[in-house]
């Protein structure tokens, strides 16, 4: 692993890049992208471990257009304020916490991201605003803290305060818990992850932080709680009674997400509740591949994560675009975005094909893993029970996804008001969507590298197939909405 | 792992597939972008795409033997349903929209994906095509834009996507369970069944769930009158004809590939298929949208096929009850395609689909009633169609299944009766629309040529198939002069058609209006 001085190096240069004062936007951009990839340098020297190498690679990309979409959006919605600051310190310091080497450097950067999250879901000002930043600050950090400090104190004991900080993570031995003692270093993680019974900061901090802070908090915060608990489990032998009592929290937070999604009217807390009820689902593939070490529901969980980090963000960042286009988050007022901004909407029917599912995305490859194991795991009970909750996170997953798809492309009454969005914005969005297709093509490729040009031709047919239809949307039902739009405005 | 040679043979095969694959895929799309600029060329295009599906079934069946031997019935189909609905749709789409392309184009792009569907080789290209194919449905029903064809495409989209995930998801874990990951996606189905798998009564459930919610058996039907109401006619006519038919291709398929409990699966095709065709049935007579009363047909009809796969099962995969799932299926996909197409020109020429809005549509609409009579005797089964074959298939194998399975086959019996004999009802009532009078209706509008140009082909097809199933007759033992009779039976009802068009205008032509004025 990356040794603390590099560490140390590569965030420092990273930030310093951030604020080096251009105004040139092409300049900035660069820079950004030298910035957030420059800890890409340390793997050729085998610096970083498999599993902080899996979020990386979700969290670059994401977190990178974010910014750039931000140099944009900053600008439109929040002149004068530096929200751009804000939001690249927070993505820097959630990239360094996937890529910590050991227990400092992880504290010390995921306490920085606190903070910072705090400012960010608190950025709008007011009451409302104020209240949700303070609850998210203080419960997450709160319980954090409890996590962390716990996991410090017991490997204090065991191999001296000193190795506990500064060891880096793949040297430590594993150490037996206790369940009260396992419970205490989990909780913190369960609570970013937005586990009942710590669940309900999830939605106010969601929608009223800034959409790009919303895409990174909801595409990347809540999967730090996974990787941390990936991360312990590494060091932690955890009682297996922990991982049902997860399970249960787990299942429980997916069915209450979805359920109370099914009633949000705003397109923001609708997606808050979404993020809420997946990661219930994915608590519920790592509790079961934790308490079966099957690789097959780990491989199932990381797909999963990738592909709600990828089109939730995506969801999210184009909640911006429709707040500066329309001014109003109230899905009942909001249809066919797709005569303003085509681009995007282009890029939200990719999205939603894959939260939908639809091969080669993402989305489907995760759905198609989480069954398959589920069903080849042993044990009955956990089966069906994960089986019910994937059902479940399915069916709802169709429904919002129907009904953002809605938004942008069904003919409706128009509440509102349209402003002019440039391309800039719209490219970003489209580039991040189809991540979800490039990243469901490479992931069931990774599966079988033997019967690679097998899966490149039928994976090229289906991707065919799905770009005619999109096509098809954006040729054909696109003027039509223009049409009606024109009609409706000369009426 | 597997070996490198199998993973160059199964390349090639692919290769060479999907090269033949892209003959008909690539003109078919060509045709349909072209079929507003370059109407000629875009209409020869397409309709040597759809030859090309059908000659590609024979060619392979012949030589190449590289898809499955349960793919050519569906391919031929997939060409003779599509050469009809490809002319219909652009003079249909003309006729409406002013322009072809975008109703023709989604209308093709159904069809491409469901020659990979029916073309498969591998085990995940079934699966994602079948996905991919569920996707276009709900496109081409949001196609109105309207609030309800939204609301029909949700249903649609819920049931049928959550369900083929669930059941196709089942089908690969079952195989993975076998083989592992690894070699998972490079599974051919040929090999998936040869390795004998066998599947416990909660999985069977599992799997079969998909197939029960695509062919709309009772308990998952809801999705299917709304959604083949709002979809457009010709779209409909595509639903109706051949994509309904993926869950027979679907159900053939698996039982071949995997040992399904056997109770199970016999038990819930029997048991919701009956249900099925006697709520569906009696639901289509009491319909007065033409289009919503031909939907609940399509829902009876695919109950009736389902309850004669479980008799397929139970009877030990019988060759005869199988001949009777495909020409049946035959029968049912030109026929109700055919009705389809023409509630299409009923909404063209009327600008309404209430039956009892309408009649006496033969006076302006003369190769309309034609072809709506021969698709009526088809779905009634009159001799020389190819209704006649599947439905005098169907008995007989409901026989012989009886005498060998016993009284599980009694309820199947007893349900195709009742189909058949609700059939005549709603049959007639629809031709009531041409013939009778529900309330007359004069209008001097001109048909687009293409319209009865579709029509006409699926006549055709109608025709042909008949003549050419009849060949299977002799496997029943029956005279070769079945095929004399045949044609003499076709002679006369062409005659009698012919007096019934002439008899039925003049007759009308005579009687005044109530006003007193002459039409």
């Amino acid at each position: 692993m990356l040794s603390l001085e590099y560490f140390v190096l590569f965030t420092i240069i990273s930030y310093i890049l951030i604020f080096i004062p251009i105004g040139n936007r092409a300049l900035r951009i660069v820079l950004r992208i030298i910035s957030y990839l420059i800890i890409l340098a340390a793997i050729p020297f085998g610096f970083l471990d498999f599993l902080s190498l899996i979020f990386l690679g979700l969290a670059i990309p994401v977190s990178l257009l974010t910014s750039l979409y931000n140099l944009w959006y900053g600008e439109a919605k929040y002149r004068g304020k530096n929200l751009q600051g804000l939001i690249d310190v927070f993505n820097l310091s959630i990239i360094y916490t996937f890529a910590a080497p050991n227990m400092i450097a992880f504290i010390s950067l995921w306490t920085l991201s606190e903070i910072v999250g705090f400012l960010l879901v608190s950025f709008e000002g007011g009451d409302e605003a104020f209240r949700a930043g303070y609850r998210f600050f203080f419960l997450k950090s709160m319980t954090f803290e409890l996590s962390a400090l716990t996991a410090v104190i017991i490997l204090a004991y065991h191999i001296g305060i000193v190795n506990a900080l500064l060891l880096s993570f793949d040297k430590l031995q594993p150490i037996n818990i206790g369940l009260v003692y396992s419970i205490l270093t989990i909780i913190g993680f369960t609570t970013t992850a937005a586990i009942a019974p710590f669940h309900f900061w999830l939605p106010h901090a969601h929608s009223t932080a800034p959409s790009s802070g919303s895409a990174v908090l909801s595409g990347l915060t809540v999967k730090m709680g996974f990787y941390a608990i990936m991360r312990f489990a590494g060091f932690f032998n955890y009682p297996s009674s922990l991982w049902y009592i997860i399970l249960g929290l787990g299942a429980v937070t997916a069915f209450y997400g979805f359920t109370v999604l099914l009633g949000q009217k705003d397109i923001k807390r609708l997606l808050a509740y979404s993020t809420m009820g997946n990661t219930g689902f994915m608590m519920v593939l790592l509790a079961i591949y934790l308490l079966t070490n099957n690789n097959l529901v780990f491989y199932a969980l990381i797909a999963n994560i990738y592909a709600h980090g990828l089109y939730k963000a995506s969801l999210f960042l184009n909640t911006g675009t429709i707040l500066v286009l329309a001014h109003t988050r109230d899905m009942t007022r909001l249809s066919a975005l797709a005569a303003y901004t085509p681009t995007s909407s282009l890029g939200v029917l990719l999205t939603v094909l894959s939260v939908i599912g639809v091969p080669p995305t993402i989305g489907f490859t995760g759905k198609l893993l989480a069954i398959i194991a589920l069903i080849t795991i042993q044990s009955k009970s956990l089966e069906i029970l994960g089986l019910v909750v994937t059902a479940y996170a399915i069916l709802v997953s169709i429904v919002y996804g129907f009904n953002i798809m809605g938004v942008h492309w069904r003919a409706g009454t128009i509440g509102y008001k349209p402003r002019n969005i440039p391309m800039y914005p719209q490219i970003i969005e489209l580039i991040l969507s189809t991540l979800s297709i490039i990243y469901g093509i490479v992931l069931l490729m990774f599966f079988n590298l033997g019967a690679l040009q097998v899966l490149i031709i039928i994976n090229a047919f289906s991707l065919l197939l799905v770009l005619g239809l999109v096509a098809v949307f954006y040729y054909n039902i696109k003027p039509r909405l223009s049409r009606e739009l024109s009609i409706y405005a000369s009426a | 792992m597997p070996a490198l040679d199998l993973i160059q043979g199964i390349t090639a095969i692919l290769g060479i597939k999907y090269v033949l694959l892209l003959v008909a895929i690539v003109p078919l799309i060509a045709g349909s972008l072209l079929v507003d600029r370059m109407r000629r060329l875009g209409r020869g295009l397409r309709l040597f795409a759809y030859s090309f599906m059908m000659f590609l079934a024979i060619v392979d069946y012949l030589w190449l033997h590289i898809l499955l031997p349960l793919s050519y019935p569906f391919l031929i189909l997939l060409g003779a349903v599509g050469l009809a609905i490809t002319l219909y749709t652009e003079g249909y789409s003309r006729v409406l929209l002013g322009m072809a392309r975008p109703l023709q184009i989604i209308v093709e792009i159904l069809s491409v994906s469901l020659l990979l569907l029916f073309s498969s080789t591998l085990l995940i290209e079934f699966v994602m095509y079948w996905i991919l194919t569920e996707l276009v449905g709900f496109i081409i029903i949001i196609f109105d834009g309207t609030r309800e064809s939204w609301r029909a495409a949700i249903t649609y989209l819920v049931i049928g996507a959550l369900t083929a995930d669930f059941s196709l998801f089942t089908l690969l874990a079952v195989v993975a369970e076998k083989v592992g990951l690894t070699a998972l996606f490079s599974m051919t189905l040929q090999a998936v069944m040869f390795q004998g798998i066998h599947v416990g009564p909660f999985l069977t459930i599992l799997i079969l769930l998909g197939f029960i919610a695509k062919s709309a058996l009772v308990p998952l039907h809801f999705w299917l009158p709304d959604a083949y109401t709002l979809a457009p006619s010709p779209a409909s006519a595509s639903f109706s004809g051949i994509m309904e038919k993926m869950s027979i291709f679907g159900v053939l398929l698996v039982t071949r590939l995997v040992r399904l409990d056997p109770w199970v699966t016999i038990g819930l095709f029997l048991g919701l298929g009956t249900i099925t065709i006697f709520y569906a049935a009696t639901q289509a007579m009491l319909q007065t949208d033409a289009k919503r009363l031909l939907s609940y047909s399509t829902m009876a009809y695919s109950g009736c096929l389902m309850t004669l796969l479980a008799l397929y099962l139970a009877s030990g995969m019988s060759f005869t009850m199988y001949l009777a799932i495909i020409f049946l299926m035959y029968a049912h996909g030109l026929s109700k395609s055919l009705l389809f197409l023409n509630v299409g020109t009923m909404e063209i020429l009327a600008n309404t689909r209430e039956i009892y809005r309408l009649g006496y549509l033969a006076r302006i609409d003369r190769n309309g009633a034609f072809s709506i009579v021969v698709g009526g005797i088809s779905l009634l089964g009159v001799p020389s169609t190819i209704g006649f074959v599947g439905k005098l298939y169907a008995v007989i194998a409901l026989i012989t299944t009886y005498f060998s399975v016993g009284s599980i086959a009694l309820p199947a019996i007893v349900a195709f009766i009742y189909l058949s004999s609700t059939g005549i009802v709603y049959t007639l009532k629809y031709l009531g629309c041409y013939y009778g009078g529900y309330k007359p209706l004069i209008s001097g509008i001109r048909k687009y040529y293409l319209l009865d140009l579709g029509e006409a082909l699926g006549v055709a097809s109608i025709i042909v198939f008949g003549a050419a199933s009849s060949i299977y007759l002799y496997l029943l033992g029956l005279t070769p002069y079945i095929i004399i009779a045949n044609l003499a039976v076709l002679a006369t009802l062409g005659v009698m058609i012919y007096i019934v068009r002439k008899k039925g205008i003049l007759y009308r032509e005579d009687e005044p209006w109530l006003g007193g004025a002459y039409p």
